[in-house]
């Protein structure tokens, strides 16, 4: 376990830079992107590049620190829970979402090029 | 190698909440408003995390699973009301 | 360079609390109800960052359910049924200009105040004088000594339920007296029979199939929080509330009609009153034996003291159990975890049902 600890810190550094690289590139994404469904896009960067990464780079620091004994593994266990229902969850939420949003209008498609929903729903394929 | 190189990436994520908090304030239309609070609410669960792993403190790392189960559960509040009349339904 | 990472988190506290201050304004100015509510849930994620800044983890464990989730939630619903937009007269601009700067002048004179009075300094936080009273009660609440304190490692547990039982005594029966008032008021409304047809009723079928997945691991989270209330920040209300969002999940994702299927309103108000009676009996079982026995003792005891010479065992098998906080951890989770199940039914019955059986009752 001795030779695993610094290989397991330089990953673990690694994910947490592509999650803080990824959380500054949706933020000026969200701010200027024109239309609600592709600001959606931006949303998608910051949940999993941006939160579900680093969380998975912390847990993978917290197991090679071996100072704190045994409670690196209530760390990395909490860390991986959190990590697991953030990859479930969140991309379930931005669907629910995208769905109420395009059905009850709320959210106007003004740069639009073409809506093959639409058609779909012309043509009685979907309900609703 | 120690935890004291993650206070370096720290500054990236606030400047990703105030970016955030910019498009909540601005949005024009209510599923803006509420993207843009689901993101900040996924933000500051991974700030939680990496905090309590910076004061090596596993008692208060709880706080991130039940932020993150609670702002989903905001979304869903939200989309219901938008799409159905009746919220039982 | 030092001096300015260890003032950061100051920093970012008293942002926090600037942009919150805002938030609430917004909210309170607002027209459009969805939108307050959206600005009021903006404030509560800046006041769970402020206390977890803070240090206090079993504070932020009932803030975020309650003001992040359970109160949009029920705000939502009350909108729904009734309007939408406030139709009072707005507020004109120059008000709302003397009132923020009336607000931001306050607070600068109140701070300049405390740190003149040595309340706050800076380099400690806070200062020695303010730190010799929590010094006090966490050296009664830690002490390793069954005469003196509840034996558990975990101080904010052991002060709420065994040094403070009595407050926390109150605040069940308050929240006991809420649920009785939402029960009296809806006394004639039950949950409509139809019958669930899954193809038209819920949300998309990935928000179920999401449901089904994530359900049981959310009641298993909740169910550690609950038990480990006292070894980990957590306890009985924060594990409840935590359950408490999978009652919103079926009600909402699904439809009502289904999840009468798990939750009927009777068999919750039922598993209510067991939990509360959990709490009273782990309140009085010391006293109730020392009656039988013959020896004086207190109600809220725990441990034996000095005069009342009988208590409960803080260990059993060398796991640390610290005698009634498991018994008031688990009843506490019931209580509350059924609890906020009844309001969600009784939220979620529709309108047109209400407002029969109300029209009835006027007329």
């Amino acid at each position: 376990m001795n030779l695993l600890n610094p290989v397991l810190t330089i990953i673990g550094y690694v994910l947490v830079g592509i999650g803080a690289f990824c959380q500054v590139v949706a933020g000026i994404g969200m701010n200027r992107f024109p239309n609600f469904f592709v600001r959606l896009h931006a949303a998608t960067i910051c949940t999993i590049g941006g939160s579900f990464v680093p969380i998975i780079g912390c847990s993978l620091i917290a197991l090679s620190i071996e100072e704190l004994g045994v409670t690196r593994f209530f760390l990395a266990g909490a860390g991986f829970v959190t990590a697991v229902f953030l990859l479930i969850l969140a991309p379930v939420g931005s669907h629910l979402l995208a769905k109420a949003a395009y059905f009850s209008k709320a959210a106007v498609l003004h740069p639009k090029a073409v809506d093959l929903l639409e058609e779909d729903v012309e043509r009685g394929e979907i309900r609703e | 190698m120690t935890v004291e190189y993650l206070v370096y990436f720290i500054p990236f994520y606030i400047v990703g909440l105030v970016l955030y908090i910019l498009r909540a304030l601005k949005g024009p239309t209510l599923p803006d408003m509420v993207l843009a609070i689901d993101c900040m609410g996924y933000v500051l669960a991974a700030l939680l995390v990496i905090f309590s792993l910076y004061l090596r403190s596993p008692l208060i790392i709880a706080c991130a699973i039940v932020l993150t189960l609670w702002i989903y559960a905001l979304d869903v509040y939200m989309s219901k009301y938008l799409e159905k009349k009746e919220l039982g339904e | 360079m030092s001096d300015l990472y260890s003032l950061t988190p100051y920093v970012v506290l008293a942002v926090s609390a600037l942009a919150s201050t805002i938030a609430v304004y917004l909210a309170v100015t607002e027209k459009d109800l969805i939108k307050a509510v959206l600005y009021s849930a903006i404030q509560s994620t800046f006041y769970a960052l402020i206390f977890y800044l803070l240090v206090v983890p079993d504070i932020v464990l009932v803030y975020i359910p309650v003001a992040v989730g359970l109160l949009p939630a029920i705000l939502i619903i009350a909108v729904k049924k009734t309007e939408k937009y406030e139709d009072v007269g707005g507020v004109p601009r120059s008000t709302s200009i003397i009132v923020l700067l009336s607000v931001t002048v306050f607070t600068l004179i109140a701070g300049y105040l405390l740190v003149v009075s040595h309340a706050i300094t800076f380099d400690v936080f806070p200062s020695p004088d303010a730190r010799l009273l929590a010094k006090w009660f966490l050296a009664t609440t830690l002490w390793w000594n069954r005469l003196f304190s509840s034996m558990s490692p975990e101080a904010v547990t052991a002060i709420v339920w065994d040094y403070r039982g009595l407050d926390t005594y109150f605040e069940t029966s308050v929240m006991y007296l809420a649920i009785i008032g939402a029960l009296a008021i809806a006394r004639y409304l039950d949950i409509p029979r139809k019958e669930y047809r899954e193809d038209v009723m819920g949300m998309s079928i990935i928000g179920k199939m999401s449901a089904k997945i994530i359900v049981p691991m959310i009641i298993i989270v909740a169910i550690s929080i609950a038990l480990h209330g006292h070894l980990t920040p957590g306890g009985g209300f924060q594990g409840g509330v935590t359950g408490a969002v999978t009652v919103s999940l079926l009600i909402f994702i699904f439809s009502v009609y289904f999840a009468t299927r798990f939750f009927k309103i009777n068999i919750a108000i039922l598993l209510r009153i067991i939990g509360l009676a959990g709490i009273i009996l782990s309140a009085t079982i010391v006293a109730i034996i020392g009656f039988l026995i013959g020896q004086p003792a207190y109600i809220f005891q725990n441990q034996p003291k000095i005069i009342a010479q009988i208590g409960l065992p803080y260990e059993i098998g060398g796991n640390l159990i610290s005698g009634t906080l498991l018994l008031f951890n688990t009843s506490e989770f019931l209580a509350v975890f059924m609890g906020f199940a009844i309001l969600f039914l009784l939220l979620s019955i529709p309108e047109e049902n209400v407002l029969e059986v109300i029209k009835g009752e006027v007329e």
